[in-house]
């Protein structure tokens, strides 16, 4: 690696372990709190679901930090190939750390609350393909988890910085209607178009496409780093092109 | 180090005056080293070209010289080769004026000898 | 060297730069003079491959700059604006300047920063806009770069703060010669500290020239209006102004046959500025 590409990962590794250090000690605050719950109460507890949370935040954290970076990057002289670069590693660091913690945390917690009855703290990815991870075994289930999980947040991440790439360079009324349009297209359009497209032949296709690539975990695997693959190839235009924005 | 830059002249003959009157006073004795040009330069917030003009105008006139590797220093006879030079310069831009102006409102020769002793008289 | 040539930038409905050619040679200090809002941060961006030129290009050191590395770590643009994190503190701003910059001098700008008292342990955000520009102004100053742009770096700053900040540039340049770049639109204090002046207005050059030439291109007179309007006649005036009886003319050339009822000193250098870059707006 150059130097300055090596500078610029440092830079981001830096900058994204703050965020980072904070979003796990709040998940191991509501484990521990959970758990309390459970230890002085007789109802069930039930926390799952580490993945979704680690996918949101990550999300956040990619749409939160373009400007700032870019700019801050821009102030040190660098090339927008070195920032593209050196952002491209150190996401694929931070998704495959953020993988391996919540892994771990999975496994600690499954081991230390197992005699806890009424505490139950489960996988997102594993308790949605049940089946597929039972008639594994524990290196096996434990490495596709690792691999799900990489490839979903690392898609979080690129899709994350392609939304926030845009929206730098998009002049007010462009902010605006990216800002309104998402959750707009979530809410609203694919409510509408679901159920016209639903009936149709279209419908037959799209639902079969998502099945197929979100049927078994090493598939959900691939469309994730297809996605992401995607996404982190089209931002390198926009990034190729962004410029200083005026304040 | 405070040199008061006026707008009449440009700064690098200011700063040569300004050498030539320390040395005249001196403040700077001959074989002396002066500042060097990147002290007058900040001291003076002015550009170290303008400041290397300034002293090159004396290391032409033989007021200074450059020993190599230390600096800018006041050359032998300098303090006698300047008070000539100030003489003659003392004739052009006051004698001359004094006497054209006296000419003018009519005082003559002997007056101005009696206006002379008195300045001296007075100081 | 910096060579620029045929740079024209467009924005949407104004040419903030319109076809200009310019060289910044080696080891000099310019003055890129010129009002608010003219051009001087366009171009100054655009050199460091920060915005794009929307025709024309950019040389250092015979080599485009876009997306070349090497050459961007030539040069350091103090930007007029923050872009730098607002909660990160100032000596942590300092420590990744050295890590992009190899010859960047972090003692000095500790030093710096205790002569300009700036608390480099307070956050970007926390700083007035005087200690922000000081801070931007000591990154800069230390990259130890061969090209140092400066964008208004006396923005903000008080009386004493601008003298040692100029002072602090002498000193820098007068030990480890460099390109210096300042743009700004307070002339008069920085003509004694620059060699070059580049003056920009409405997105063309106006001027480039020698300070040294341009101030003994010109000078001032001053007398009884009558006796300067006697004098002026002919001649090429640059702009006059009337004050209590008394007048003053700019002129240009050398001064020549000057009556003794009249004073002549240098040419003012804000005034030959303001006529030049006067639009007949008026008072």
């Amino acid at each position: 690696m150059r130097n300055k590409t090596k500078a610029v990962y440092k830079y981001n590794i830096t900058t994204s372990a703050r965020p980072l250090g904070i979003y796990y000690f709040i998940v191991l605050m509501i484990i521990i709190s959970f758990a309390i719950i459970a230890l002085i109460s007789s109802g069930n507890t039930h926390v799952s679901g580490i993945e979704f949370a680690t996918v949101i935040f990550l999300l956040v954290l990619a749409l939160a930090d373009f400007r700032e970076n870019f700019e801050a990057l821009n102030q040190y002289g660098l090339s927008r190939k070195s920032i593209y670069v050196g952002k491209v590693l150190a996401f694929g660091s931070l998704a495959l750390a953020a993988a391996f913690i919540d892994r771990l945390l999975v496994i600690a917690v499954e081991k230390i609350t197992s005699p806890m009855e009424n505490f139950l703290f489960g996988s997102f990815f594993t308790t949605m393909y049940e089946t597929s991870f039972a008639k594994l075994n524990f290196w096996s289930e434990n490495l596709l988890a690792l691999l799900l999980s990489f490839s979903a947040y690392l898609a979080l991440l690129s899709s994350g910085t392609f939304i926030s790439a845009v929206f730098y360079r998009s002049n007010r009324i462009g902010k605006i209607a990216i800002a309104a349009g998402i959750p707009i297209f979530i809410f609203v359009a694919v409510p509408v178009i679901g159920a016209y497209i639903y009936t149709s032949k279209l419908a037959k296709v799209f639902t079969k496409l998502l099945e197929i690539s979100l049927s078994t975990p090493a598939r959900a695997s691939v469309s994730f780093l297809l996605g992401a693959i995607i996404f982190g190839v089209i931002t390198y235009p926009i990034v190729m092109r962004t410029t200083l924005k005026g304040k | 180090m405070f040199i008061e830059f006026s707008d009449e002249k440009p700064i690098f003959i200011q700063i040569a005056e300004w050498i030539e009157d320390a040395i005249l006073a001196g403040r700077y004795e001959e074989e002396q080293q002066i500042p060097s040009i990147t002290e007058f330069s900040v001291a003076c917030k002015i550009n170290p070209a303008t400041a290397l003009k300034g002293i090159n105008l004396l290391v032409d006139d033989g007021i200074l010289y450059k020993k190599r590797g230390l600096g800018m220093f006041v050359a032998n006879g300098a303090h006698e080769k300047l008070r000539t030079k100030r003489k003659e310069l003392f004739y052009e831009n006051y004698v001359i004026s004094l006497v054209k102006e006296a000419k003018r409102i009519n005082i003559d020769k002997n007056d101005i000898m009696k206006m002379i002793e008195r300045g001296f008289e007075n100081d | 060297m910096i060579e620029i040539k045929s740079l024209t930038k467009d924005y949407k409905n104004v040419r903030a730069l319109d076809n200009v050619t310019l060289t910044f040679e080696e080891n000099k200090i310019y003055g890129l003079l010129g009002r608010n809002g003219v051009g001087k941060s366009t171009l100054l961006n655009i050199i460091t491959d920060k915005v794009f030129p929307s025709q024309g290009e950019v040389l250092v050191d015979g080599e485009k700059v876009s997306n070349n590395d090497e050459v961007l770590g030539k040069m350091f643009l103090m930007n007029e604006k923050n872009y730098y994190p607002e909660s990160m503190k100032v000596y942590e701003i300092f420590n990744w300047t050295n890590e992009f910059y190899p010859d960047f001098d972090l003692v000095s700008a500790f030093e710096l920063a205790d002569k300009f008292k700036l608390n480099t342990k307070s956050k970007v955000k926390a700083l007035s806009t005087g200690y922000a520009s000081i801070f931007k102004a000591i990154v800069a100053l230390c990259s130890n770069t061969k090209y140092i742009l400066l964008d208004e770096p006396v923005l903000g700053l008080d009386a004493n703060h601008r003298d040692l900040l100029y002072k602090v540039i002498l000193d820098r340049y007068a030990n480890n010669p460099k390109t210096i770049i300042i743009s700004t639109h307070l002339i008069e204090e920085v003509s004694s500290v620059i060699e070059e002046i580049v003056i920009i207005h409405n997105g063309k050059v106006l001027l480039q020239d020698s300070c040294e030439n341009v101030l003994s291109s010109g000078y001032t007179i001053t007398g009884k209006i009558q006796d300067v309007d006697e004098y002026i006649d002919g001649k090429d005036v640059i702009s006059t102004e009337t004050f209590g009886g008394l007048k003053n003319a700019y002129v240009k050339g050398k001064p020549q046959n000057v009556p003794s009822s009249l004073e002549v000193s240098k040419l003012d250098l804000q005034k030959l500025f303001i006529q030049l870059t006067n639009d007949k707006e008026g008072i």
